[in-house]
């Protein structure tokens, strides 16, 4: 599956993707940057709230050390997510977490994203491709 | 906010056509009816927006750039 690159200035490009959440009251689409250098997938608090989340409710899992070098306490949740180009589909369970404070954009990491992709940067072609491998975790059927 | 069925069409990261006209911002985007129905600069300004306008469907959510400025 592929994705082309965002042209955000004269000549910077970046691999943002969008990927839609189902959350356990509502389905949302959010684009966020695929970013192989953030060890996780990272939800925003106000999106996960969007979805239906009760963020408040739920436990503090980790601490995470931002870009600007901060610990930010976060949280664990688990959801359905898809990727959808035309009419191909991915879809998949995946773990995500919740900083409680400082982060307000959503990112997709390697845990719950990248780790079930191989991933291709295509800079010269400004193309992300996707490729999903056999680790990726089935959506259970719907009852 | 989006309890069913989704557009059936292709779902592309929102376009600079859209989002230019907010370079910063937060930007929520109703797939149903192709507007923006939330602007802010945080998160929870966008959203409130988007809930006053009573707005059903599919939301996208979009983290405006500022042209031309680079990050790391």
């Amino acid at each position: 599956m592929q994705f082309p690159y965002t042209s955000v200035g004269p000549g910077i490009f970046r691999p943002i993707v969008p990927l839609l959440l189902r959350g356990p009251a509502s389905t949302l689409l959010s684009d966020g940057l695929l970013d192989s250098g953030a060890d996780r997938t990272l939800l925003s608090p106000r999106v996960a709230r969007g979805l239906g989340i009760d963020v408040a409710a739920l436990p503090i899992a980790v601490s995470i050390k931002s870009a600007t070098g901060h610990k930010v306490p976060c949280k664990f949740t688990r959801m359905t997510v898809e990727l959808i180009r035309g009419s191909e589909r991915i879809g998949w369970v995946a773990e995500m977490v919740i900083p409680v404070t400082g982060v307000d954009q959503s990112h997709w990491g390697f845990k719950g994203f990248l780790e079930y992709f191989r991933s291709e940067f295509d800079g010269p072609n400004r193309m992300i491709t996707l490729t999903p491998g056999s680790n990726l975790p089935p959506v259970p059927p719907t009852p | 906010m989006n309890n069913g069925k989704l557009p059936e069409r292709e779902f592309n990261v929102l376009p600079p056509e859209i989002w230019r006209q907010h370079e910063g911002k937060v930007i929520i985007y109703s797939e149903d009816e192709q507007r923006v129905i939330g602007v802010g600069d945080t998160e929870d300004e966008a959203f409130a927006q988007a809930e006053a306008s009573g707005t059903k469907g599919l939301w996208h959510i979009h983290h405006a750039a500022r042209w031309g400025e680079e990050q790391f």
